[in-house]
């Protein structure tokens, strides 16, 4: 095998078409690996939502929370269900009311639609305090017209501030508390009293959803057994985390879609000018390349060493690459959730997985730019080449 | 042989490979400049087809939030108003989720007036007639292979249940969103409901007597509801449309800047190929600078070649570009999304526009490099 350094040395030599060219190969991994970082982003924010000792309860078929729906007695009923865990005596049970509501952007770019969350105060001390910091402020009290809001949500709308106060049908919302949730799409919503929300909103029916704290992971099959069974109520019962994540489906794959098309396109570009270095690499060694056969080494043998430069060109793109999108991981970004119709923000997650992912991607494009320019070196008669 | 002959034939036959990977590059990334910038263009163009002589009233607390039927009276009585319809998002599903097409319970009469549907195929009078039957937009009815007669099963989200409807007639209209939409009778979707969801619409259109009159309309129909259990928010319809598009704003910034960065890696190409060429001329620019071209010569010789270059990547690349798009958004509009994506003569001057420039500019450093080099040691230089 031909030594690799000498391939650095010549990469070395020509460094400016290699900055370049690498350069290249690492935009378009940057764009490759931004892309899966929002997708794993949006997956991770609302998988974390969830936790996988809950589960939610849901009206059959329903897409989302927002078109879910549970009487008062079905919330009653399956609250009791034996794979609930109790606390206290109480069933461990938070029947919750998910509403839009349209809120004005604080930087005036429009109305937005934001996600209110009527909750009762035993679902929350029993099942949401483990998963809800109230981190400034206090939780609203029962029966008022008090609100906290999810940190993402804080200083984004008109009046959602600790201290100020909503208006917003036909009531004064005043704001008592901030909470976080670990960074979950629960951040991005608002919280009320789920009696008070249910009045103001005439939905006095009955909740949207019932999420229980399981006594065991292992009961969820039971839950889900009898709660399909029961015809008065027409609920399904699903994983907390499972729902969440099913629910980020259709926004992720549009993203990793879109991304992937695009990310496609950019490869083929910064291929082309993996092959141009390249080319230019053979064009200007015919010497050294004659003199490397007439030392005996073979065709293969310089196929394979073109290759490795070109491969070397890659990795440092993809390095470059990915090194520029870690620093995307502290970026977040506010979009609609397509599950829902509110503005949820995503924060943006780097993993090992989009560091794998995208640094294979640039090899793939230093293999092919670099196929072609090694094979023309490698079929180089020796006697042609020696004469340069 | 003129210089700029000479630029031509540097650019072109020197190194023919070369000269074709780049143009290829330099295709490929206005190709996918232009599709990029014709996306964004789409996304915006719903808006832009919408009326703006219809004005949509809904409950101000948010879009899901509905408004009793008496309301629709109540619109009606303001000046200006001529004619008012009101729907409702049915948002039903056609056997599986993925199948996602616009549904919408209308009043059957005044619905085909307010949003001015044309029928192509059926009859307009069975529709009214029939509650059990709805309109098809004729993409739409192509799409899933509806024809008149058909029962379309719809499975209920937001109404839950099984619906059916029997097509009676397909419509097309000016505004491309018309042609994948399917409407309905809002008086059997009422029927069906339990009673404390009975007699609630989603939003009611009023059409303006004169576009210019708009904003008096607006202003009147949000007051006559101030105070009342049903606050309004009423906006023009482009607006409207416009609304939904806000919350993906995010997605359309990532969009753009993507789009910048496909221009800087096709700087780069080129950058490296003009770069290339030079270095490799080295001796032969000490030549002409020795016979006396100055400076500048050797600047404008570069300057050309590099744009030259960029023109014929952006010219094949926007030619190649008519065919994909005009497939592309056939596709895309199948799925009922981004309607109206098409080749368009300003984007695609704006990428050739675009890749002459950076072109130019990508063989500014070269260019100016070669013209600033020692001539005795530019013809010293062996490569």
């Amino acid at each position: 095998m031909i030594p690799l350094s000498y391939n650095f040395r010549s990469i070395f030599r020509r460094r400016v078409t290699a900055i370049a060219t690498s350069m290249g190969l690492g935009l378009v991994v940057f764009v490759f690996a931004a892309v899966m970082m929002v997708a794993n982003g949006v997956q991770k924010t609302l998988k974390s939502t969830g936790s996988p000792g809950n589960a939610i309860l849901l009206r059959k078929g329903s897409t989302s929370e927002l078109t879910s729906f549970i009487s008062r007695d079905g919330a009653k009923t399956f609250a009791a269900d034996p794979s609930v865990a109790q606390s206290g005596g109480k069933a461990m049970a938070s029947p919750e009311l998910y509403v839009i509501q349209q809120l004005e952007r604080i930087d005036n770019s429009g109305p937005a639609n934001v996600g209110f969350r009527g909750f009762t105060q035993d679902g929350y001390e029993l099942v949401r305090k483990p998963t809800i910091h109230i981190i400034e402020g206090r939780l609203p009290a029962a029966g008022t017209s008090e609100l906290m809001i999810g940190k993402a949500a804080r200083g984004r709308y008109a009046g959602a501030e600790l201290g100020e106060s909503l208006k917003k049908a036909r009531r004064e919302w005043k704001v008592v508390g901030v909470f976080e949730s670990g960074g979950s799409s629960a951040e991005s919503e608002i919280w009320a009293d789920a009696d008070q929300l249910a009045q103001a909103m005439n939905r006095t029916s009955g909740y949207s959803s019932m999420t229980v704290r399981l006594r065991d992971p292992s009961d969820l099959g039971q839950l889900k057994t009898v709660v399909d069974a029961d015809p008065r109520f027409n609920l399904e019962a699903k994983r907390e985390d499972v729902y969440y994540e099913e629910n980020s489906g259709q926004l992720a794959g549009f993203i990793k879609g879109l991304g992937i098309f695009i990310a496609i396109f950019f490869a083929f570009g910064a291929t082309l000018g993996a092959m141009i270095t390249m080319y230019g690499q053979v064009a200007s060694r015919l010497r050294e390349i004659g003199t490397l056969r007439a030392l005996g080494f073979q065709r293969r043998t310089v196929l394979l060493s073109f290759l490795i430069e070109s491969l070397i060109l890659s990795v440092l793109g993809a390095a470059a690459g990915c090194a520029l999108a870690s620093f995307l991981g502290k970026v977040s970004f506010t979009t609609v959730n397509f599950g829902n119709f509110t503005e949820t923000k995503f924060q943006l997650a780097f993993s090992p997985n989009v560091a794998i992912g995208s640094s294979l991607f640039a090899v793939g494009m230093g293999l092919f730019g670099g196929l072609l320019p090694a094979i023309r070196a490698a079929r180089l008669p020796i006697v042609e080449a020696s004469k340069g | 042989m003129t210089l700029t002959t000479l630029a031509l034939r540097n650019a072109l036959f020197r190194n023919s490979t070369r000269s074709g990977l780049t143009i290829l590059g330099t295709m490929v990334a206005a190709l996918s400049f232009v599709m990029l910038r014709t996306i964004l263009g789409a996304w915006y163009a719903n808006s832009e087809q919408s009326s703006s002589d219809r004005v949509v009233t809904r409950n101000a607390i948010s879009i899901t939030q509905p408004l009793p039927l008496s309301a629709v009276h109540r619109v009606e009585q303001v000046p200006g108003v001529t004619r008012v319809t009101w729907s409702n998002w049915f948002g039903g599903i056609y056997k599986d989720p993925k199948n996602f097409f616009a549904q919408f319970a209308v009043d059957p009469v005044s619905a085909i007036d307010v949003f001015e549907l044309h029928i192509v195929e059926g009859s307009k009078e069975e529709f009214i007639a029939d509650r059990n039957s709805c309109l098809m937009g004729k993409k739409l009815a192509e799409k899933y292979g509806f024809k008149i007669g058909d029962t379309v099963p719809l499975q209920g989200d937001i109404y839950p249940g099984d619906w059916r409807f029997k097509v009676a007639a397909l419509v097309d209209a000016e505004d491309a969103s018309v042609a994948n939409t399917m409407w309905f009778h809002w008086a059997r979707l009422n029927e069906g409901l339990s009673d404390s969801r009975k007699d609630q619409v989603g939003v009611i259109t009023s059409k303006v007597a004169h576009a210019d009159e708009s904003p008096r309309v607006i202003k009147a129909i949000d007051e006559l509801f101030a105070n009342s259990d049903n606050e309004t928010h009423t906006e023009t319809e482009k607006a409207f449309r416009l609304s939904f598009l806000s919350g993906s704003s995010a997605i359309l910034s990532a969009l753009q800047a993507v789009s910048l960065v496909i221009l800087i890696i096709m700087a780069l190409i080129l950058g490296n190929t003009l770069a290339m060429g030079l270095r490799e001329r080295t001796a032969e620019l000490g030549a002409m600078r020795a016979i006396g071209f100055l400076p500048k010569h050797i600047l404008l010789l570069t300057l050309a070649e590099g744009s030259l270059l960029g023109l014929l990547g952006g010219l094949f690349g926007i030619a190649l570009s008519n065919p994909i798009l005009n497939a592309f958004g056939k596709t895309v509009e199948g799925f009922g999304f981004l309607s109206g994506m098409r080749f368009s003569l300003p984007t695609g001057l704006m990428t050739v526009g675009a890749t002459l420039a950076i072109g130019a500019l990508a063989s500014a450093f070269p260019a100016w490099s070669a013209s600033k080099m020692e001539v005795v040691a530019a013809l010293r230089r062996q490569e």
